[in-house]
């Protein structure tokens, strides 16, 4: 966030400043893939907010759909084989 | 169906697995390691206990099987350090302890509870916020963009090694 108007003289009694808000919000928003990419200085912390929301909805998704990915496979396929080579071509 | 992993010595894995962590990697390496370890060990417990059948019944079961594997794998790689973390390896235990009875009933208040929701008119982002990340609802907004990024940083990588492993098994 660049510009840091401090209207912390409003809200005097909250021990966390509206600065600390806003510095986790722009750390949140460099993990947005969406925002992240438009690169654009002007995303206000409600739409930082609302497309995590999303973002993370959209993760839990694709975990729900490697799930069932993974529980079709279990059945047809032989988990002999070396485990070490899956971390192995994981971690590549 | 014999688990692969104690074919291996255990401390030569683990040296291995601690030579994979000296090369850069963007993410933390010892919670992807813990984690890929940690899942594979749980799909290959899945594998043993569950029948092996195509039947929709079977796929599904297993289904919700792997998912609760992998949230849990990763909320134990991350550990008791940070507060989401904590709350998913809490419900993860009270849904194997919990009684049938006990979980209607908690079906039954959370569907009224989102009943009385649906007719309020301004979503409120943060609460949303609060009842997606585990353990959102008692932390203040501080706290919850902090835990929010690590939670989001941990999904990535969770969605990261399950694709990678699936990929692997469709070959």
């Amino acid at each position: 966030m660049s510009s840091r108007r401090s209207r912390s003289r409003q809200s005097g009694n909250s021990r966390i400043t509206d600065d600390q808000i806003n510095d986790l919000v722009s750390k949140l928003q460099q993990l947005l893939p969406e925002i992240r990419d438009r690169r654009s200085d002007k995303v206000s912390a409600a739409k930082v907010l609302q497309e995590t929301c999303n973002y993370i909805r959209s993760l839990h998704r694709e975990v729900d759909d490697l799930s069932e990915r993974l529980s079709e496979l279990l059945a047809t396929t032989d988990t002999n084989s070396a485990q070490a080579a899956i971390i192995r071509s994981l971690l590549m | 169906m014999v688990v692969c992993l104690s074919i291996y010595p255990k401390k030569s894995l683990q040296l291995y697995l601690a030579s994979m962590n000296s090369k850069s990697l963007s993410s933390n390496p010892c919670r992807k390691t813990s984690f890929t370890r940690r899942f594979l060990r749980a799909l290959a417990e899945i594998r043993r206990e569950e029948p092996n059948s195509s039947s929709h019944v079977d796929i599904s079961r297993r289904c919700q099987r792997i998912k609760v594997a992998a949230y849990a794998s990763m909320a134990s790689a991350v550990g008791s350090k940070r507060a989401w973390s904590r709350a998913m390896i809490c419900k993860v235990r009270n849904r194997a302890i919990c009684r049938a009875s006990m979980r209607q009933k908690i079906k039954i208040s959370k569907w009224k509870k989102a009943v009385a929701n649906k007719h309020r008119r301004d979503v409120n982002q943060e609460d949303e916020l609060r009842r997606l990340v585990p353990g959102g609802k008692s932390m203040d907004f501080c706290k919850l963009l902090e835990e929010t990024a690590h939670y989001i940083k941990s999904l990535t990588t969770q969605v990261q090694v399950m694709r990678s492993i699936a990929d692997y098994y469709s070959t």
